[in-house]
């Protein structure tokens, strides 16, 4: 490669999607995000153990002036046994955003010279507050001085992977699930909803599940993380949960799994693997008066002229890590075609497609690639003056 | 507390499973799951009732381990660089010291508490924030204790540390406690007292060269936070000035001190007066005599039950000697914990008897030339004595003592050399060749220490043994009653060694157990050397002084057994036991009236018995006709308790009676025959000389006296029934009892390795209501177990003793089966060679009956 091919790419723009479970973020035309990490960090005083019996320990052994308070992404997941794990993005937390995004551009290996030169695209769900993207413009341009940004719709961006200019994206996060349509390439704000069970509710049904099993002979540990991994290897979507629930009662093991916990011990699971899911088609099973999913999704779609549900309904695309169950797209069609008619029923598709998770940054990078983001950037009004000094000045450093 | 050895199995496979996990999870960082993990271990430990506090303490021992090595592995040394994964090591330590907090003993917390602190002390630079908080929740945990003392060491010494007072609640308790303990000294004593108290700080902690120096800077950061109690008293340290020329005096009034204060209860501010003045003779005159000078407080301190000196001044001259040698084998510092494990044997101090074992076992490392090698092993067998009082022994305990007692003791190389394999696998790479070892270390037997009670008394020099009895209780104290030839009596008991019979015993079932999967690879003979060179010194010497002067006259041994134990006839020197003596037990306590040799009734010349005189009572529960269960496999039902041979052995034993003059009448309650009623009525009313029982007993673990046996018509009748009966019987012949059984536990599984459970079956019987009982530990029904049974009758009826009768049945037997074992090894000799060895391995018949009652005793006509 030589020297201006490299500044070229080098100066391609950034792709971000903060996704409150996961960071993306890469080049724009590239096929997937360069890096991909957990949306946490740790604070290295905040212990998950307090003991009263010996202090003082950190005092002598950590020297605070000159040590990072903080570690991020996969080196903060390595002490999720140690130390409290927090999630900015839960928490809204724009100074650790600032710190995050600073530790993961360096990983980048930008040369100096081209160091905060890149347009930045930021993959935005529909309900971005107004608060918010002025707090993601100030950190960009006010505190790394990048040229420009692009606040580009999840949807659009995902609905452009799959090269169809109508549908319905539902996208199911670790905090938020939302369903959004787009129309030959118009949106309605209408036509979209906020779903309000996510994969953290799911987790904790899960967890609420196996502590209060009543078979289980002796008392059982078992910890949000370690759930959540289950979760993550275990659960299935079936078509008919009362049925095999019976069958399961009845005897049936083929849902059986016996799960090593991290003490050497087992569990064994069976119901519990598609009774997990079942929220989100009964949310009172949580305590949540609300629709369920399947309903919800038809609401959104026939908010739509009636004419336009025909183009629709073939286009359900699921997305997100929360997606990722296995036979959720079949339970969500048999779901759905409760409230279609007969003669539009058949035409009901749900896409599951596979790499669903980072479905929003590929899209993105699909659209860049294809020339088509060519409107609504933003430019860093101070960017010709600042060329990064600002960072230079005030941030060389922002941990 | 008898739990059975599978739970115990059980109990250690699921711990070290922990462990491994626990561990795994540690090494994973996963401090939270193997925090949780180990903790929970610790409490199952606690609860654990049938673990001794020994093996409590070994399984806590483990777990600490298990995050200090941990904690160790965190630190990366690369060259001259360090890399430290801090907040794993502040959270494990955190973890660690939270985990020791739990736990009953404080003395783990303390020394690992203290030796951090030490390493912050070495610290260039240490934040005195870090510092204050360290030791201030260290003090909390110290009061929580009461361990006032080492509470005000700390907080002077963070005073030193900060060069100034915090005044804190621990700063003003401190000083109330000091004050407390000055106050009751005599005024002219209370400087010197507090010079050496602070003194005893720089020392412990290495603060500074010049401990005068530090006890003027610590004087001087006091003096405006004193209270006013303590002014005058540390204004006078000043006048404190100590050099060679005034110790000698100033030693007058130490010793003055000590022996003050521990009239009057405050012993703990001894230790650091002896120390200082070790440190101080060591200065003036000689590392030696300030050794020689302070040992003499640990007699002092033992006699006065003040056992946390004596433990400390053993730890603090461990310290000294550590510095002199390098870390290889050190006899010096092995024998200094033999001795204090001894004085605490010798007061029956456990606590601190553990912690010198603890010591002694870090110091017993591999030794490497023969002189070590015999010195490791004769600790080794001290060792196992020691244990024996009060802790359970383990596997590398017994094969280590029996290494020794087989080598060094019996000079018997082949079974060295086969416990040589069960040892450390280090020592088949050290220990080539067995006799140059023993030669080796032949002269050195005289050299090495000894306790005197450990010297075997010289009486049994011309002390030919005619009669012994050996009681063994459940607490394993061993006594003896010994006449000899010349009627001269001898007793006692076995001090420094109690029985433990777990790990041989264990061997003994594998010998006779039919598993495939064998851990142990010794012959019947040499099991019974095993068994022999197991026994205490003293006992095998005994042994050794058995004479046979005439074949006439039979050493009897009589032992009186708690819980039965391993047969003593299996018990091999130069030959079998079994075909020298005539043995016989009692199981449970002995007498009010204790046991008589009966002498007098065994010189009494007897008649020849007269013929037609005995009465045999034969009682048959082998379940031939019922209880039944349907099998599906041959669609038909099947006995659910068969015993054939138990029928075969029913025909015999009648055809052999019916045949002998000497039996008058033989009533057989067989088949329809036996049931309760009438083997009752003729327990209680009949007159019977001999009462044989061929069935299946029942064994109930809760009570074994109750055990039964199912009689034809479908009831039970218990042994407790049974010996009732017999008590009650007013003809009172002291009938003689065979049980030719299988014993069954209660929900019907067959059961091996009986031993025990027949002991506790006969327990309950009178030995002075019947004559004896006649058992078999493991059931073998073929032709040379019959051959014995009559043999054995024979005897009985010529009038011989039932131990005597016993041992010529077996003799007899043996001897034919000799014969036939030589005629067939002529048969196949074809070698030129012409030699063979003759081997009596496979004869378990001969071992399998076991006589229960007083060898000497006769069957009463």
């Amino acid at each position: 490669m030589n020297m201006s091919s490299k500044s070229n790419d080098q100066l391609r723009p950034l792709i971000i999607d903060i996704g409150s479970n996961t960071f993306r973020l890469g080049w724009a035309g590239d096929d997937f995000p360069d890096i991909i990490a957990p949306s946490v960090y740790v604070d290295i005083n905040d212990y998950l153990f307090t003991s009263d019996v010996i202090d003082g320990l950190e005092d002598i052994f950590i020297d605070k002036e000159n040590v990072q308070n903080h570690l991020f992404g996969s080196d903060a997941l390595k002490y999720q046994n140690i130390l409290k794990i927090h999630e900015f993005k839960k928490e809204n937390n724009f100074t650790i955003l600032t710190k995050f995004f600073y530790y993961y551009y360096q990983q980048l290996e930008i040369s100096e010279e081209y160091q905060f030169k890149q347009p930045i695209i930021i993959i935005t769900p529909f309900f971005m507050p107004e608060l918010t993207q002025n707090k993601l413009k100030e950190i960009f341009f006010d505190i790394f001085g990048f040229p420009s940004i692009l606040f580009l719709s999840e949807t659009q961006a995902i609905l452009s992977t799959l090269q169809k200019t109508s549908g319905v994206v539902l996208n199911m996060g670790e905090s938020n699930t939302y369903i959004s349509t787009i129309f030959h390439g118009f949106t309605n704000v209408m036509a979209r909803d906020i779903f309000p069970i996510s994969g953290k509710d799911l987790t904790n049904h899960l967890l609420n599940m196996i502590l209060t099993k009543k078979s289980s002979e002796t008392a059982i540990y078992l910890d949000y993380m370690t759930a959540k991994e289950i979760k993550e290897r275990l659960s299935l979507c079936v078509l008919d949960p009362i049925g095999e629930m019976k069958r399961v009662k009845g005897g049936l093991t083929m849902y059986n799994r016996n799960v090593n916990l991290p003490d050497g011990s087992n569990i064994e699971i069976n119901l519990e693997r598609f009774m997990l899911i079942e929220p989100i088609f009964d949310p009172t099973l949580i305590h949540i008066d609300y629709i369920g999913l399947g309903e919800t999704v038809a609401k959104v779609i026939k908010t739509w002229d009636r004419e336009n549900w025909e183009e629709l309904i073939p286009n359900i695309i699921l997305s997100g890590g929360g997606s990722l169950v296995p036979g959720l797209d079949k339970r969500l069609e048999l779901d759905l075609s409760n409230y279609f008619s007969t003669k539009i029923r058949d035409k009901i598709k749900v896409t599951a497609a596979s790499g669903r998770e980072n479905m929003g940054w590929i899209g993105g990078s699909i659209l860049s690639s294809q020339g088509k983001l060519k409107k609504g950037w933003e430019d860093n009004p101070t960017f010709k003056t600042l060329k990064g000094q600002n960072l230079e000045n005030n941030n060389q450093n922002p941990n | 507390m008898s739990v059975s050895l599978i739970v115990k199995k059980e109990f250690l496979e699921n711990f070290q499973k922990n462990i491994i996990q626990g561990r795994r999870l540690l090494q994973s960082a996963n401090h939270v799951w193997a925090d949780r993990l180990l903790t929970d271990l610790y409490f199952e430990i606690e609860k654990t009732e049938w673990l001794d506090i020994q093996k409590k303490h070994q399984l806590i021992m483990v777990i600490s381990n298990s995050w200090w090595i941990y904690l160790n592995s965190l630190i990366k040394r690369d060259e001259e660089q360090v890399d430290i994964d801090l907040i794993r090591y502040i959270d494990a330590y955190k973890r660690f010291f939270s985990f020791l907090s739990k736990l009953n003993d404080f003395y783990l917390f303390d020394s690992f508490c203290t030796n951090l602190l030490k390493t912050f002390i070495n610290l260039e630079e240490v934040s005195q924030v870090g510092i204050t908080k360290f030791i201030n929740s260290f003090s909390i945990k110290l009061k929580e204790r009461e361990e006032y003392l080492k509470l005000i060491e700390l907080q002077i010494l963070l005073m030193f540390l900060r060069k100034s007072v915090i005044p804190s609640e621990y700063f003003h308790l401190s000083m109330e406690i000091l004050g407390r303990t000055i106050f009751k000294l005599e005024p002219a004593k209370r400087p010197l007292f507090l010079y050496f108290f602070l003194e005893n700080i720089c020392l412990k902690y290495q603060l500074m060269e010049d401990s005068a120096e530090f006890v003027k800077i610590i004087n001087k950061i006091l003096v405006n936070r004193l209270p006013g109690y303590l002014k005058n008293e540390f204004s006078n340290i000043s006048r404190i000035s100590i050099n060679e020329r005034s110790f000698n005096t100033i030693l007058v009034d130490l010793e003055e001190l000590i022996y003050y204060l521990n009239d009057i209860g405050e012993y703990l501010w001894i230790m650091i007066i002896i120390r200082n003045i070790f440190y101080k003779m060591q200065e003036y005159q000689s590392f030696g005599d300030a050794v020689t000078y302070i040992r003499k407080y640990i007699d002092f301190s033992i006699n006065r039950n003040r056992f946390e000196i004596a433990y400390e001044i053993y730890d603090f001259l461990e310290d000294l000697f550590m510095f002199q040698t390098d870390l290889s084998y050190d006899n010096i510092l092995i024998e200094l914990w033999v001795e204090a494990c001894k004085k605490f044997v010798d007061m029956k101090e456990k606590r601190y008897l553990l912690q010198s074992l603890e010591k002694l076992n870090t110091h017993l490392k591999m030794p490497q030339t023969s002189a070590q090698i015999f010195h490791y092993f004769y600790t080794c067998n001290l060792l196992w004595k020691f244990k024996s009082m009060f802790f359970s022994l383990e596997q590398r305990d017994f094969w280590r003592m029996m290494f020794y007692r087989a080598l060094f003791e019996e000079k018997n190389y082949n079974l060295a050399q086969k416990i040589l394999l069960h040892l450390d696998e280090k020592f088949i790479k050290i220990i080539t060749n067995l006799i140059t070892l023993y030669n080796e270390s032949e002269p050195l037997k005289n050299q090495i220490y000894s306790f005197e009670d450990e010297i075997t008394p010289i009486y049994l020099q011309d002390f030919v043994i005619k009669q012994i009895i050996i009681r063994i209780n459940s607490k394993g104290i061993i006594s003896y009653r010994m006449i000899s030839l010349d009627n001269q009596i001898v007793e006692g008991s076995i001090v420094t060694e109690f029985w433990n019979d777990t790990q041989i015993l264990e061997i003994f079932n594998e010998l006779f157990s039919e598993s495939e999967h064998k851990k142990y690879f010794f012959n019947f003979t040499e099991y019974g050397q095993l068994f022999y060179i197991f026994l205490p010194e003293l006992v095998r010497d005994f042994f050794k002084s058995f004479k046979i002067e005439s074949l006439n006259l039979v050493p009897q041994i009589y032992f009186i057994l708690d819980n039965m134990t391993i047969p003593f006839d299996l018990i091999y020197d130069n030959n079998f036991f079994l075909l020298k003596y005539s043995t016989g037990y009692k199981i449970g306590e002995a007498p009010l009236g204790g046991i008589a040799f009966e002498q007098i009734s065994q010189e009494e010349p007897e008649s020849e018995p007269s013929q037609n005189i005995c009465n045999v009572l034969i009682i048959e529960a082998i379940n031939s006709t019922g209880p039944k269960r349907w099998n599906e496999d041959i669609k038909n039902k099947e006995l659910i308790f068969p015993f054939p041979a138990g029928a075969n052995e029913l025909n015999y034993i009648i055809n052999f009676l019916n045949e002998r003059d000497e039996v008058n009448q033989i009533t057989h309650l067989i088949g329809a025959a036996s049931t309760r009623e009438t083997i009752l009525s003729h327990i209680s009313d009949g007159a019977y000389h001999i009462i044989i029982f061929v069935g299946n007993i029942f064994y109930s673990k809760w009570s074994p006296n109750d055990s039964f046996f199912i009689t034809n018509d479908g009831n039970i009748i218990t042994i407790n029934e049974i010996n009732k009966l017999i008590n009650q019987n007013k003809a009172n012949l002291q009938p003689f009892l065979f049980f030719n059984a299988q014993i069954y536990n209660v929900e019907g599984k067959k059961l091996r390795n009986v031993l025990r459970k027949l002991g506790e079956i006969v327990a309950q019987f009178d030995y002075d209501r019947i004559t004896g009982i006649i058992s078999r530990n493991y059931p073998i029904f073929n032709d040379e177990a019959n051959e014995i049974i009559a043999n054995f009758f024979t005897y009985l009826f010529q009038g011989d003793s039932q131990g005597i009768a016993l041992l010529t049945a077996r003799q007899q037997c043996i001897s034919e089966k000799m014969i036939k074992l030589v005629e067939k090894q002529f048969k196949d000799l074809t070698t030129d060679d012409g030699s063979k060895h003759i081997d009596l391995e496979s004869s378990l018949a001969l071992s399998s009956y076991i006589l229960f009652g007083k060898p000497w005793k006769k069957l009463v006509f």
